[in-house]
């Protein structure tokens, strides 16, 4: 209330120093509002330092208030308190509470942020320090990412002349050249202190951010920079403790070996807006892959378009550096990654009419929209179409839309968490920063003494290396944790292709998941190396089409019960789905072999004859699995049916090996059916023993 | 895919980070160079009209992606009913050149394309702009040994661009748009059925089956 701009406002409350902290605390974003005028700004600086004086939770009010915390000599101190990060108990011992802080100029301004100047030039950004450690094996690409960095910097001016702070420097060319240096030393420094975290692509903005943040005006660093024509110095400690608080804590999950558990990040998109506004979210799954190809039968909340937005927090998206400040203050303040999702369906909330108008369908109204071009859905819903321009007036009302939604919805209580973040990360991705490190629901500071055995102690720089192994276990284990699920994703996959035979087409998408996203399944041996891809196309096809027969079972059963019982079965029973899929895999090779020889050669009718014999024990896995028998009594029976097999099997596919490999057809793939033999055995005789 | 216009010819970029491609896009949709372009996070397409041999009006979407190999296995999702890929490198960094064929293989497991023997790539260096010392040694030779041996002998047309000058780019994608649009025609001729080939496959095997349960 008593942050809004309208002048009367302004007129009743002229002083915010004289104001009460209830009555701030309630003065969140308005949707009427707008941006504050320089008076107001300057009002709100001098409240904000004040505040200092007291607790963080003026400190989230003011973050998540009109504005946020206006300039950056404040966030620069703020933001480690909105992080938890607790410099008063830190180890270090040149960082001590003895020192002169208290009796410091700044001692207004938290004995902290004068601490960390001190400490600044002696500790940080030491070449021969990050020498030290081994290179990361991501470098060459934060060095490529770094030549694009500061784009941002064409913006610079346009924060410069806000006159509420003390920011009127221009960037020069070769203040810009430092910059990226200091960018680069500053990642690099990360990266070998924690070289289990992989870089990823948009890492480099998120410290961009935090390093023009972190820049200081000369005039109130103690620290001068002796370079004369570099006008301004970057209080290098405090850049590097934000970034590596938001690293291991908040980033974690981005920077896991694969994308898989990003993605994980980005079907919470749509799962709260399931929740919070339908007609999007229906526009959003009938026209996704996973809907189209299962003829409307499930859907995978896949959601890609805000990659960008939630791994770097909107600092790649937005073109305004003001306003990535501004959605940073308010974004910190939660204390969790979660946030970005929330703001994320919040912009799409605000701009659904115009989403819709775009599209020629009126709001509400529609609920199939089997006719919208995927693609175009694709580029309207994609931050650089939301976001590009955005004004700040619309910046305000979506944070105020995200401020309710944050209200509204929780995750652990949605009506679909059972399906949704239940599985993804509470079942699933038990390690993940969101059930952690960021969850939404834990205090910052609670949250940083909780888990600070995660970081590094930095003090002895020169034993760094072969410390950090709580991080790099935790790493491990999530990297296990994310596998696991996709494993689990591609089980629910199989099971709505059975319900829909008639779309043959759709299958080789699902398997095709399976070779690029886990790489430690059997199929992805066959993809790597594949110089006769169409060959693994067909493999592919033809195998996942035996599965199917083999799996055709419970095909009417409701998703969410197939899913509950998906999650409720134990790990023994995951090992039993893991063979079966091993198996109908690699029989569904033999066919393929069998196939592509009889395609090209008739007189191999005796391997196929024999071969063909196979199926029916097969089908009686099927049918059992259809009568959802004990498992114990399924597994018998496979163990059973296999020992008949192997025989059968080894036989007709020892011969089919030789036909491919007499065959000049095929000289390329012989590799191929060196796997596919060697598979069968190892499954079969690791069923039976 | 049934739905959309056959004259809509969808085109992805690929290449390792760094070589150019959202630079490519742009100089090629709206003719500006900027050293200001972003590194490419997921994928995003620009759509241009052009006409092809001076009377086919087609609309090239293309679709610029990330260069990083964490997000390749996102491509599943984007890849989906491309008429043409275009794969890049930068004529002074042998490695991207190299990796062309890993991206072409990749493409292809990806994008389940229903002819990919003979899916139209088509195979670009950028940036040739620098200083001659810059660039990869006996390029024209390493560029041969790929084209002639690791992508399988094809013949796939090589354009040398400079998406900072302008140069070839124009060319390039009218070339692009040729082929995208003859394997949109193949799509249609095979009643956009593109898994027709492995249909058969799927029968022979079905009956097979059924026969083995008489039995």
């Amino acid at each position: 209330m008593s942050l809004l701009v309208s002048e009367n406002i302004i007129v009743h409350h002229p002083d915010w120093v004289s104001m009460d902290i209830d009555k701030l605390g309630r003065s969140l974003y308005n949707s009427e509002d707008h941006p504050l005028s320089d008076h107001i700004r300057s009002l709100k600086a001098k409240a904000v330092k004040e505040a200092f004086k007291s607790s963080l939770d003026v400190f989230l009010e003011f973050s998540r208030s009109t504005d946020g915390l206006i300039s950056n000599d404040l966030r620069v101190k703020i933001w480690p308190l909105l992080l938890g990060i607790d410099l008063d108990s830190d180890q270090n011992p040149e960082i001590d509470l003895s020192s002169s802080s208290i009796s410091s100029s700044q001692s207004s301004l938290t004995r902290s942020s004068t601490k960390l100047n001190t400490t600044a030039v002696s500790l940080f950004l030491d070449e021969l320090q990050c020498n030290d450690l081994p290179p990361h094996k991501d470098e060459d690409q934060v060095k490529l990412d770094i030549q694009r960095s500061f784009t941002i910097l064409n913006h610079i001016q346009a924060m410069s002349h806000q006159s509420a702070d003390s920011y009127t420097t221009i960037f020069s060319k070769a203040d810009i050249d430092e910059l990226k240096k200091r960018l680069l030393n500053l990642i690099i420094k990360i990266l070998r202190k924690y070289p289990c975290l992989n870089y990823y692509q948009g890492y480099h903005d998120i410290a961009s951010i935090v390093l023009l943040v972190c820049n200081e005006p000369q005039s109130a660093n103690l620290n001068a920079d002796s370079d004369s024509h570099f006008n301004y110095s970057i209080n290098e400690e405090a850049a590097f403790k934000i970034l590596e608080t938001l690293t291991v804590f908040h980033l974690r999950d981005y920077m896991t070996t694969d994308i898989n558990l990003s993605v994980n990040h980005l079907r919470l998109i749509p799962a709260l807006l399931e929740c919070a506004d339908s007609s999007i979210f229906e526009l959003i799954k009938q026209t996704s892959n996973s809907y189209i190809q299962s003829d409307g039968l499930y859907y995978d909340y896949s959601f890609y378009q805000a990659l960008s937005s939630l791994l770097t927090f909107y600092s790649h998206d937005l073109s305004n550096i003001q306003q990535i400040l501004t959605l940073w203050d308010f974004s910190l303040s939660y204390n969790s990654v979660l946030i970005n999702v929330y703001i994320y369906v919040a912009a799409l909330i605000f701009f659904k009419e115009d989403i819709f108008a775009k599209l020629n369908i009126a709001v509400d109204e529609e609920k199939d929209f089997s006719a919208v071009d995927q693609d175009v859905v694709h580029t309207l819903l994609s931050p650089a179409n939301l976001l590009e321009g955005l004004t700040d007036n619309d910046l305000i009302k979506i944070l105020n839309i995200t401020k309710k939604l944050v209200d509204d919805y929780s995750f652990h209580s949605l009506t679909n968490a059972t399906t949704t973040f239940d599985v993804w990360f509470k079942h699933y991705n038990k390690n993940s920063v969101l059930m952690n490190t960021s969850a939404f629901d834990f205090n910052s500071v609670y949250k940083h003494n909780h888990y600070s055995y995660l970081l590094v102690n930095e003090k002895p720089l020169e034993t760094v290396d072969k410390t950090n192994n709580s991080l790099n276990d935790l790493m491990q284990l999530q990297d296990e944790e994310m596998s696991n699920q996709t494993i689990h994703d591609l089980a629910v996959r199989q099971k709505i292709t059975d319900q829909q035979e008639e779309l043959a087409n759709s299958m080789c998408a699902s398997v095709t998941d399976i070779e690029s996203s886990n790489p430690h399944s059997l199929s992805s041996s066959l993809t790597l190396g594949s110089s006769a891809s169409s060959i693994n196309t067909k493999i592919v096809h033809t195998s996942s089409m035996l599965f199917k027969k083999i799996f055709r079972s419970e095909s009417h059963d409701d998703e969410v019960k197939e899913n509950k019982k998906l999650i409720n079965r134990n790990k023994d029973h995951h090992i039993w789905f893991n063979n079966i899929y091993k198996i109908s895999f690699t029989i569904g090779f033999v066919g393929f072999m069998i196939h592509f020889l009889l395609m090209r050669n008739h007189s191999y009718t005796n391997g196929y004859m024999k071969l063909f014999s196979l199926p029916s024990p097969i089908n009686n896995i099927g049918s059992t699995i259809i009568q959802n028998e004990p498992i114990s009594m399924i597994a018998t029976e496979i163990t059973h049916i296999s020992s008949e097999l192997i025989n059968d099997v080894g036989e007709a596919f020892g011969k089919v090996c030789y036909f491919v490999k007499e065959s000049d057809i095929v000289t390329s793939s012989i590799n191929i059916g060196q796997v596919g033999l060697g598979s069968l055995r190892n499954t079969i005789f690791g069923f039976i023993s | 895919m049934s739905g959309r216009k056959k004259t809509l010819l969808k085109v992805i970029i690929l290449g390792d980070s760094g070589v150019g491609k959202t630079s490519l896009m742009q100089q090629f949709v709206n003719n500006k160079f900027s050293h200001q372009y972003k590194a490419t996070i997921g994928a995003d397409f620009l759509t241009k009209e052009i006409s092809i041999d001076g009377n086919k009006q087609v609309t090239l979407q293309i679709w610029d992606t990330a260069g990083q190999e964490r997000f390749q296995s996102l491509g599943v999702a984007f890849y989906r009913g491309a008429d043409c890929c275009v794969l890049c490198y930068d004529v002074t960094n042998e490695k991207s050149l190299n990796n062309l064929t890993s991206w072409k293989d990749e493409f292809l497991v990806q994008s389940n394309v229903s002819n990919p023997q003979d899916f139209p790539f088509i195979i670009i260096g950028n940036k040739i702009d620098v200083d001659e010392a810059k660039k990869i040694p006996s390029l024209q030779k390493k560029l041969q040994n790929i084209t002639n041996n690791q992508l399988g002998g094809l013949n796939y047309p090589v354009f040398e661009t400079s998406a900072k000058d302008g140069i070839n780019v124009e060319a390039a994608f009218e070339v692009i748009a040729k082929m995208a649009l003859q394997q949109e025609e193949l799509n249609d001729a095979n009643g956009n059925d593109v898994s027709d080939d492995y249909n058969d496959a799927i029968n022979i095997h079905l009956e097979s089956e059924s026969s083995g349960c008489a039995c």
